[in-house]
């Protein structure tokens, strides 16, 4: 993806662009990364001198999965809405009207939610004033 | 702050790094909810009736509705896995209710404009059939009826069709999917809220 496809994009899709491929790899490690906090923290905790009690541990464990699958899930999600389109269709994500029609033109949605353009919507319209 | 602040400043990095998914996909899904609802409050002519009974706004309703799927689909294991204190029920519960009353509250006007859409298209219907059916009322006969049995009858499928013009953005098997991804993720929540209340 060239840096003219990414203008526009979402942040997410903007940081895997520039990771590259393979882009799978890179969503599975991006959603590992709230694994690595009970370690992080046990070992800050440890170098304190004090111990976290293992109750405490799963529990934060619990929670960190549940972030991991949080982000894969909102990883792949945000890829969704934005996957397949080229910056020549695409308008700039400078504010959050755009950044709509950024995702939403990006599904089949794309013929209904022209709604800026009454004249190239097909469906519905809004009528001239 | 039980063990001091270092534990949290050296996984703070972390912290950031798995919080930009999250803040951009709600992010996101609030901009898609914030131009439903800015769609809404202009007048649109809806005009696909009758080939497509949601008047054009499938698209947009789906995109929403698909976005708030995989909000519940993604926070539904935190909210179950915290949901084992009072406050943390009542804060997962809330969400729960925000990211609903958020999602209904965006696509409130438009569910407005296609009730009045399809009450439109009904009048219009009900009065075809009224004029397809006069002759036949003036002067009854099996004669006369076989003679508008076909207007009649495109009239009455008319009428059928405009009944069945949607007056959500979302068509019913989206709402069923929706409905029990809600119900399975509220279930969820209180199930195991129950459970750490009896100790397990």
């Amino acid at each position: 993806m060239t840096d003219a496809d990414q203008k526009g994009q979402p942040l997410t899709e903007r940081i895997l662009g520039r990771l590259g491929r393979p882009r799978r790899l890179w969503i599975a490690r991006w959603s590992a990364v709230p694994l690595l906090s009970p370690v992080v923290f046990a070992t800050a905790i440890r170098l304190t001198g004090a111990s976290l009690p293992m109750a405490e541990l799963v529990d934060l464990l619990a929670t960190q999965v549940g972030l991991s699958f949080a982000t894969l899930v909102l990883l792949v999600g945000t890829g969704v809405f934005t996957v397949g389109r080229s910056s020549s269709d695409r308008p700039s994500s400078s504010s959050p009207v755009a950044e709509t029609r950024v995702i939403a033109s990006s599904r089949q949605a794309v013929s209904q939610l022209r709604w800026f353009s009454p004249r190239s919507s097909r469906r519905w319209s809004v009528p001239a004033a | 702050m039980a063990y001091g602040p270092m534990p949290p400043l050296a996984a703070l990095p972390l912290l950031v790094l798995y919080l930009v998914p999250i803040t951009t996909y709600v992010w996101i899904y609030l901009v898609i909810l914030l131009e439903l609802d800015r769609l809404g409050r202009r007048p649109l002519s809806l005009e696909s009736f009758p080939e497509d009974p949601s008047l054009g706004l499938d698209g947009p309703g789906s995109l929403a509705s698909s976005g708030l799927v995989l909000l519940l689909v993604a926070v539904a294991p935190l909210l179950v896995v915290g949901s084992d204190e009072p406050l943390t029920l009542g804060i997962s519960l809330a969400v729960v209710a925000i990211s609903v009353g958020g999602f209904v509250l965006s696509v409130w006007r438009l569910h407005g404009q296609m009730g009045a859409a399809r009450r439109r298209y009904v009048a219009v219907a009900q009065r075809i059939y009224k004029e397809a059916y006069e002759p036949v009322s003036k002067a009854p006969s099996a004669e006369l009826l076989a003679t508008h049995a076909a207007a009649l009858r495109a009239a009455e499928s008319l009428d059928a069709r405009a009944r069945s013009v949607l007056t959500w953005p979302i068509d019913k098997g989206a709402r069923r999917f929706l409905g029990v991804v809600v119900t399975s993720v509220i279930t969820s929540v209180i199930v195991r809220a129950l459970f750490a209340a009896i100790g397990f």
